[in-house]
């Protein structure tokens, strides 16, 4: 065990030593934020463009309220999105930046004049573009022959025919209200809907009282599952794949017969796990305390399970032995990276596997579907993770069945990985096949 | 008592039988010298004492043990393609194979401390591996097997890539090693190490024994038919002479295998060209594996139709 541990020591001093690493920590979060900021920047700051719109208002009535709701300043929203908005509600629209309205006369020429003429603008850049609005829009109903039209070469730009669009529709609604000669502001006022709040259940307190609950937000109930499910496979991937490198290196430079003499293979490899082990804990601790020192910085402290902790370092074990077994056998079986990187490539499907259902067990946490992928060990560590981490929590004998599989599965795989350690740390060549590697581990 | 026995020992890969039927014993104590061509089973039958490999049939014994775990601490290895951690410092290296060798910090730093003035050394140990020159970074490799202080030493190709200075410290190392009761057994192609450092000499053609013995005795298993001569004319005076049955030509002088009277042959040359050196000499082991190693349609000369294998020119 001394020297697994001398092994695991120098792999760890290797692994936290390098710039890689200690870039990578800092890197992901300041990445995550600078993601964060820099869409949002560019939301706001990335179209400067000067959005010249040419509008052949027919009706005569509408372009006065585009050109008052160009010039007027955008309207920012005066409380929190709301959370249980809609997908829909929250798609707002953004007015473009630099918008001009310019009105169109005929001036007894033809439409189609008209529209060629405007179009040539268009592709002298004198124009963004420019609308077309029927008198018919006017009507006394929506009428679907009826349409609007919207010409331009920038049809990738979705934000000027969708503000137009609501604008002119804005316009066109109220004018309607008012020929049927109906108060707007009161129909907003009746049609008006009430929010539906998601909380906590009620509890009974020993003295009576009933005890207020706390309202749940639909961000919080992914925003953890989620957030400790892509820790661990960070976690895991920021340490396996490195490690993976390094027994490649040890092998193309020979340290492995050096190593070989002096302890077991068996003795090397769980040296090299607890390595892995150990990083991948050290990482995931950095990160978990920088999201509790948040949590309780910003009060988002019922966003702070404790009792998850244990589960998420069981959890970030067994994915270390399982993933790290599976990425070290790959470097033993392999000469170069190249090998390597092909090898890699299965073992990554099954790292996906739980991203990919992760959105699925979000909706429905205990189905069916939830309860099976969650119980295949390869998945287990994370999305038994996720489960645990939402409300409800799945029954206790899926937990434990989980743990006892995955467990078992690690131990299966370090195992395996020891024969293949054993075979392949002294080969040099070509990369065996998968039959081959199962000679390896029966041999 | 026997350092290594090998009894009966065979490893074949696939078809191909790399050691074959080998039975051997290393002496405690003594420098015994593994020769024989690439290929031919000499790292194999090392791996196979390093417990690296598994002998198909026959058995190992290391320090009176099946090679494992328990030897392994007391058996250094300098493999025959050299390995350090380029990142590490030379110190940090020999302490972590020292810990891999269940030695503790202060015990490999103490014996660092010994080596540091022999094989000169003292200023690179703190400089990362990938600073240091080829020979620095092999006699750290050599260091590195040495620190845990073995008891066996097991050496592939100690001195290749070395210039004549270091090749010339790790000799000196390794004799110290003796002096203190080290058994040494090391692999080589440079017969002139193994003639001067070994006490026996094994060598392995084909994956099966040729020969095992002191030089002498090796010596005059090959007999005293070697004459070296230097003449005016060179090679070609010894053309077409009576009983040669090899010449080895070294430029400045010819090694030639011969049977029958010295005397006559001494009396052709004279006839022929200016002699101004002439030696009955054993024959170097040189000489003799290039005999066994050589493949007989390469061997030169037989009587009346001499070739010469050219050696150094």
């Amino acid at each position: 065990m001394t020297r697994s541990l001398a092994v695991a020591n120098a792999e760890f001093q290797a692994l936290i030593r390098t710039k890689f690493f200690i870039v990578g920590i800092l890197l992901v979060p300041v990445m995550v934020v600078a993601s964060i900021a820099f869409t949002n920047y560019a939301e706001k700051q990335g179209d400067t463009e000067r959005h010249r719109i040419a509008v052949i208002d027919r009706t005569g009535l509408i372009l006065a309220a585009i050109q008052q709701a160009a010039a007027a300043p955008e309207a920012k929203p005066t409380t929190p999105v709301d959370p249980e908005a809609t997908p829909d509600e929250l798609n707002t629209v953004t007015k473009p930046s630099n918008l001009e309205i310019l009105p169109v006369e005929v001036d007894g020429r033809s439409l189609d004049d008209v529209k060629v003429e405007l179009s040539n603008q268009v592709k002298a850049k004198a124009l963004f573009g420019f609308v077309d609005i029927p008198p018919t829009v006017l009507g006394d109903e929506a009428n679907d022959a009826v349409t609007m039209d919207y010409f331009t070469e920038n049809v990738s730009n979705r934000d000027v025919p969708k503000w137009l669009n609501k604008v002119i529709n804005q316009e066109i609604t109220r004018r309607r209200f008012e020929a049927a000669h109906v108060d707007m502001s009161l129909t907003d006022r009746l049609s008006k809907t009430t929010r539906l709040a998601t909380r906590a259940l009620v509890e009974r307190a020993q003295d009576g009282s009933v005890q207020g609950s706390r309202e749940v937000h639909s961000w919080e109930t992914f925003a953890v599952p989620f957030g400790l499910m892509y820790l661990l496979m960070l976690a895991v991937m920021m340490s396996a794949p490195h490690m993976m490198n390094a027994v490649i290196e040890e092998k193309m430079s020979r340290i492995s017969e050096v190593l070989l003499a002096s302890i077991t293979p068996t003795q090397l490899l769980a040296g090299k796990l607890i390595g892995i082990a150990s990083v991948s804990v050290l990482l995931a601790l950095i990160y978990l305390g920088g999201g509790i020192y948040f949590a309780f910085a910003t009060g988002e402290w019922a966003l702070v399970q404790l009792t998850l902790v244990p589960w998420f370092i069981l959890f970030l074990l067994c994915a270390v032995l399982i993933f790290g077994s599976v990425f070290l056998s790959i470097g033993a079986a392999c000469s170069d990276l190249k090998d390597a990187q092909s090898m890699m490539q299965p073992s990554m499907f099954f790292l996906i596997i739980p991203i990919l259902m992760a959105p699925i067990i979000i909706g429905a946490p205990n189905s069916t579907l939830s309860t099976i992928v969650s119980l295949v060990p390869t998945a287990t560590p994370f999305l038994m993770l996720l489960r645990l981490a939402m409300t409800p929590p799945p029954a206790a004998w899926q937990v434990w069945l989980s743990v006892v599989l995955t467990t078992g599965t690690a131990v299966l795989f370090v195992w395996a990985a020891g024969r293949i350690f054993r075979v392949g740390l002294l080969m040099q060549g070509k990369a065996p096949n998968l039959p081959e590697l199962l000679k390896w581990i029966r041999a | 008592m026997a350092a290594i026995e090998l009894r009966d020992v065979t490893k074949q890969f696939g078809q191909v039988v790399a050691v074959n039927a080998l039975t051997l014993d290393v002496l405690e104590g003594s420098i015994y010298g593994f020769i024989g061509p690439n290929g031919s089973g000499k790292t194999t039958t090392i791996r196979m004492i390093m417990n690296l490999l598994v002998p198909d049939h026959g058995s190992v014994r290391v320090l009176g043990q099946s090679p494992g775990s328990a030897i392994r601490d007391v058996v250094g290895y300098l493999p025959e393609e050299r390995g350090l951690y380029k990142r590490m410092t030379a110190r940090q290296v020999l302490r972590y194979y020292g810990q891999l060798k269940g030695r503790s910090t202060s015990e490999v730093d103490a014996a660092v401390a010994e080596w540091i003035g022999p094989l000169q050394i003292g200023d690179w140990l703190d400089k990362k591996v990938q600073a240091l020159s080829k020979g620095m970074s092999q006699k750290i490799q050599f260091l590195s097997t040495i620190v845990a202080r073995p008891k066996l030493l097991i050496l592939d190709e100690p001195f290749s890539g070395l210039d004549p200075v270091n090749a010339d410290v790790v000799r000196s190392a390794v004799l110290e090693l003796r002096r203190r009761g080290t058994t040494i057994v090391f692999s080589t192609h440079d017969m002139a190490a193994a003639e001067g450092l070994c006490d026996r000499i094994f060598m392995i053609f084909l994956g099966r024994k040729v020969l095992d013995g002191s030089l002498d005795e090796i010596q005059a298993r090959y007999g005293q038919d070697t004459i070296r001569v230097r003449t005016a004319a060179g090679p070609a005076a010894l053309q077409g002479l009576a009983g040669i049955e090899a010449v080895t030509d070294f430029g400045n002088y010819q090694d030639v295998r011969f049977n029958g009277d010295s005397q006559v042959l001494l009396g052709s040359l004279a006839a022929r060209t200016a002699v101004s050196h002439f030696e009955v000499t054993k024959p170097s082991l040189n000489d003799i594996f290039i005999r066994i190693a050589k493949p007989p349609a390469a061997q030169t000369s037989i009587t009346g139709a001499t070739g010469f294998a050219g050696v150094g020119r």
